[in-house]
């Protein structure tokens, strides 16, 4: 049953156009793109090196500050906000996955898991926190350091941390990167559930199409616009389109 | 080798800033130490020689007196006038000091005769010399002292006669000395004897030394004639033993300041080559041996050193030039030895050099394969090992066991109480890396509950121990130097001052030979110095000035506390313990006077008998009653002393308001009076308080620049963490503040350390100092000077705030996307 709340996007752009250099050759990573992401949907970006996604990825996430053009999120635009806003908006509203390097080598785990709430100096709801965590496997886990855990578990860790302060969307970058496949696809299952079972907002940014296809739906990016948006994608059609755009 | 050293520091040129930093302070001290001194002591040569300043040849003959004869003989000047070539003989100008004052101003003034023409060293500049005795001439630098102008009047100390200034001259002035003329009248100028003699020569001086010494054979003893030039170089030289004593002395601070120095470059090599870890990890996957790597690391050292030793001598150059504009001996340019310089230089080098070894030799163990990984390693944080453990543990058994040792007190208790702080100095500072982590962890925790910011900035601060470590035991050599000294000399003031105040209670005690008139009484009273004032009577035992005086209630009028033996009973008479002159003109011999012994004094019906107590605090002509006694005593009781209490004995300001009134009365002198010592004592000290403090405070702002230097060197290296916590939603100014308990941290724990052992060793110091002398003397009151110790405090913690400034803001404008890309 859709409410009022599920009509309006959970983030999106509006003609977002970043370039780099403002010499004799800018380079415009993001051409004029407008999109709008459904709650609780799972989005693929996709591309060649080069394409601009994580370009696009870095602008949508309030990391970067566009050229032009309006970001949203959740009902905000953040292009215009200052910079201590901007940051409670990443604070508050947005998680992050990366690829590498996701955790604070000085914390625990289970304090990486409640920086951003303790950033906000919000109270950690421990059941949730409970939940979370076992639902990831880390009950085991929450008082070491991230060097004595291993990939698979810091991106847990790093999941676990963004899904805390229940953010209108989690933004992942390539975070499968450094994984080994067994690990990466039950991170890949993870997230998926989280997209469909909690309604979770989820963006990822890839360049695997086998990551893709746990996706509903794939943006695929070529030269900074958005050239295909495939809705239900599967591997081998992503695989497909990738080798056509070379 | 040289072109990659000189690439790396040409390309990263910031990172050595701080580094340079260092060891231009550190030379630059020594070099401002030479330079300064050996200007000094050309000034004072300088001085010394003024006299001699024109002359060609100078004769000097012993003034003797043997076989009833005088020598020089009458006519010793006429010889020497007599040598063909000779122009003029001339007695050397007499000089002699003397305190002139003007108004409520004084000076010390080198007072010379006039000199003639031809042997005038400086010129005058308004007026004219001096020719009756009530005239003189003053330098520029001495009217400056005395506020005083041609055509005013001064007076000498003590004198009761004006001299008024006639002429003004351009005679420099230097740290010692300031110069003024007096005319001498003519005919006591041949009565003088004098034993040199200022000769100008017609021609070339070193021709006429023969002649001359033959023209005086007989006439003199132990003659010398030597050339102008000569004569000048000697005084120049007269004063460099001391010279140099004192030159090495503060070269003691100056290897203080090359020690801590050397603590901070090893700090900045060792972060440097952490943080190059995959560079080199590069060369030696390349091919590069492990002893190409640490020449490396040696020459770019060895570059630093000397671009901030010259720094550093550039920088003592402008010290001493500005310490010269003080004491006026810039008039005679700076000396410079270029022995000393090139030693100065030689040693800011070298201690670069050494302090690079060891970073050196770690960086020749990096593995080729660090080369190859992507996710940058976390600094190494080794634990620090056993064998540290064990020698300081070790240490620190040997000098808590000559602590003890020093505590037993005896001639060389000082000697054990400093090789017990040299021991336990090794065991404190060496062992840092064992505790600095965990302290700071520990109060990482206390302070945890305000935030991650904090939590995370104490945790970061110890992540690296052996960095953390180095970096606060810097400081805490620094700071535990400067506070051993403040304390001793803070220690050994309030105990010389409690001594004061009991042997001497009374702030002033004025004692005349005639009634004290009670206008005189009411004037003193009346100084805002004074707080309360009491005229003691007395009455004459004898005619020979002796008199006897009773307390009484004196010391409560007073509001002083009463010294040990100072009230008698009925009966009793107090008298000096090692000469009476009541007890002499009794019978009694004054140096064999016990307490218990009989004395007879001539009261109104007959002798009267007293049990004679000895005491320290009487004065040898004075004797204390009862005042039951005092009364039976025959005589008018006249008041001869006058007993102030001040508000604040150790000020001499206000001790100066009484002695000035004072001064009107010649007949009153000042006996036993504890505000004069107070006085006396608290300025001394206070001077040895600043320039002591000002030594080694160099050695503390080194170690600051160095808190800095790891602060900077850091935050490089945690780029991607910074660009994390601001990608998760920490502000800028969080990451600022997260610096800055950084630095506060650090430089807490190196201050705290090093106030408490300082304090300790300044304790111990003046205890062991104390138990050489004879007992009971001293009584120890261990002291902090207020102000200079938490003014070092403060003065740290502000530069910690300061030094996390630049590296606070580099962190806070990491930008997420920059730093988080996959590398």
């Amino acid at each position: 049953m859709t409410t009022q709340l599920d009509q309006v996007p959970a983030c999106g752009t509006q003609n977002l156009t970043k370039v780099f250099g403002s010499g004799e050759q800018p380079v415009v990573a993001v051409d004029d793109v407008s999109v709008a992401i459904a709650r609780g949907s799972f989005t693929a970006i996709m591309g060649p090196s080069g394409s601009g996604k994580s370009t696009l990825m870095h602008c949508m996430a309030g990391l970067d500050r566009p050229t032009n053009g309006a970001v949203y999120v959740g009902a905000d635009n953040i292009a215009g906000m200052s910079e201590r806003d901007v940051t409670r908006v990443r604070r508050d509203k947005v998680g992050f996955v990366f690829q590498s390097f996701n955790l604070l080598p000085t914390l625990t785990a289970e304090q990486n898991i409640t920086l951003p709430l303790e950033l906000a100096g919000r109270k950690v709801d421990r059941q949730f926190l409970g939940a979370v965590v076992s639902s990831l496997g880390l009950a085991d886990r929450l008082t070491h350091r991230p060097s004595q855990l291993s990939g698979g578990q810091q991106q847990r860790v790093a999941v676990a941390r963004a899904l805390m302060t229940r953010p209108e969307v989690i933004f992942a970058d390539e975070p499968t990167g450094a994984l080994d496949q067994k690990t990466g696809t039950a991170l890949l299952e993870y997230l998926q559930a989280c997209a469909r079972d909690q309604g979770q907002t989820i963006i990822m940014v890839t360049h695997d199409p086998r990551a893709a296809g746990y996706a509903d739906r794939a943006l695929m990016l070529l030269d900074g616009r958005v050239v295909d948006d495939i809705a239900n994608p599967s591997a081998e059609a992503l695989a497909l389109q990738l080798g056509v755009m070379g | 080798m040289l072109r990659h050293a000189l690439s790396e520091l040409r390309l990263h040129p910031t990172r050595f800033v701080a580094t340079l930093i260092a060891i231009a302070i550190s030379v630059g001290f020594v070099a401002a130490i030479s330079v300064f001194v050996n200007s000094q002591q050309t000034a004072l040569g300088m001085q010394n020689a003024l006299q001699l300043s024109k002359a060609d040849v100078v004769v000097r003959t012993e003034e003797a007196w043997i076989d009833d004869q005088s020598y020089p003989l009458p006519g010793f000047a006429d010889a020497i006038a007599a040598v063909p070539g000779v122009a003029t003989v001339l007695p050397e100008p007499l000089a002699g000091a003397g305190v002139l004052t003007k108004g409520d101003r004084t000076a010390t003034i080198s007072l010379f005769d006039v000199p003639p023409a031809e042997l005038q060293w400086s010129q005058l500049v308004e007026g004219r010399m001096p020719e009756a005795d009530d005239e003189l001439a003053l330098s520029r630098a001495a009217l400056e002292k005395l506020g005083a102008q041609l055509g005013d009047a001064v007076r000498p100390q003590g004198g009761d006669a004006d001299l008024r200034v006639v002429g003004v001259t351009d005679d420099p002035n230097t740290l010692w000395t300031t110069v003024g003329y007096i005319s001498v009248p003519a005919q006591s100028q041949e009565d003088v004897l004098t034993g040199t003699f200022l000769v100008k020569v017609d021609g070339d001086p070193a021709a006429v030394i023969g002649p001359i010494e033959q023209a005086v054979v007989g006439l003199g003893t132990e003659t010398t004639v030597m050339t102008g030039d000569q004569a000048r170089a000697e005084a120049l030289n007269a004063m460099t033993a001391d010279v140099d004593i004192f030159k090495y002395l503060l070269q003691g601070f100056g290897a203080v300041a090359l020690l801590v120095g050397a603590i901070t470059i090893a700090n900045t090599f060792t972060i440097l080559v952490t943080q190059r870890r995959r560079q080199l990890g590069l060369l030696r996957a390349v091919g590069a041996s492990p002893a190409q790597v640490r020449g490396r690391i040696v020459v770019e050292s060895f570059l630093i050193g000397a671009v901030g030793s010259l720094l550093g001598l550039g920088l003592g150059f402008a010290v001493a030039w500005g310490g010269g504009a003080v004491t006026g001996s810039n008039y005679f340019g700076l000396t410079v030895v270029p022995l000393e310089l090139a030693l100065a230089w030689l040693a800011g080098v070298v201690v670069t050099m050494l302090a690079s070894i060891g970073p050196a030799i770690a960086a020749s163990r990096v593995r080729p394969i660090e080369a190859l990984q992507s996710v940058p390693t976390e600094a190494q944080a080794k634990r620090a090992g056993i064998v540290r453990a064990v020698v300081c543990g070790l240490a620190g058994v040997a000098g808590a066991a000559l602590v003890v040792v020093a505590l037993g007190g005896g001639d060389w208790a000082l000697l054990w109480a400093i090789l017990a702080g040299v021991a336990l100095t090794i065991a404190v500072l060496g062992a840092a890396p064992l505790y600095v982590a965990p302290l700071l962890g520990l109060v990482g925790r206390l302070f945890g509950m305000a935030g991650p910011t904090t939590r995370m900035a104490f945790v970061n601060s110890a992540r690296n121990p052996r960095r953390a470590a180095s970096t606060a035991t810097a400081l805490m050599l620094a700071v535990g130097l400067i506070v051993t000294l403040q304390a001793a000399l803070a220690t050994a003031r309030s105990s010389g001052m409690a001594t004061i105040d009991k042997e001497y209670p009374i702030d002033v005690v004025g004692v005349s030979t005639e009634a004290i008139p009670s206008s005189l009484i009411e004037q003193l009273g009346a100084l805002p110095a004074v707080q309360r004032v009491v005229g003691i009577e007395s009455k004459p035992v004898g005619t020979d000035g002796t008199s006897v005086i009773a307390p009484g209630t004196a010391y409560e009028d007073l509001g002083v506390e009463r010294p040990n033996r100072s009230v008698p009973e009925a009966g009793e008479i107090f008298l000096h313990d090692e000469y009476s002159a009541i007890a002499e003109a009794a019978g009694l011999d004054p140096a064999t006077l016990k307490s218990g012994a009989k004395i007879s004094l001539p009261g109104a019906d007959g002798p009267i008998e007293f049990t004679v107590k000895t005491s320290g605090s009487v004065s040898w002509d004075t004797g204390l009653v009862a005042a039951e006694d005092f009364a039976t005593l025959p005589g008018e009781p006249t008041v001869t002393q006058v007993w102030l209490k001040l508000y604040d004995r150790t000020s001499s300001t206000q001790l100066n308001q009484v002695t000035a009134v004072l001064e009107g009365h010649p007949e009153i002198y000042l006996d036993q009076s504890g505000a004069m010592m107070a006085s006396i004592l608290t300025q001394v000290m206070d001077v040895m308080l600043i320039v002591l403090t000002a030594l080694l405070g160099v050695a503390v702002v080194i170690a600051l620049v160095g808190v800095g230097n790891t602060l900077g060197l850091s935050v490089i290296e945690r780029q991607r963490e910074s660009a994390l916590l601001r990608a998760l939603g920490m502000q800028r100014g969080g990451l600022r503040l997260m610096l800055l308990v950084e630095a506060l941290a650090m430089v807490a724990v190196g201050t705290l350390i090093g106030l408490i052992a300082g304090s300790f060793f300044g304790w111990l110091g003046v205890k062991t100092a104390f138990s050489s002398m004879p007992d009971g003397v001293m009584e120890l009151r261990f002291a902090l000077d207020p102000w200079y110790t938490t003014g070092l405090i403060a003065v740290c913690l502000l530069a910690a705030v300061a030094a996390s400034i630049l590296p606070g803001r580099r962190a806070a404008n990491a930008t997420p996307t920059e730093a988080l890309a996959a590398d």
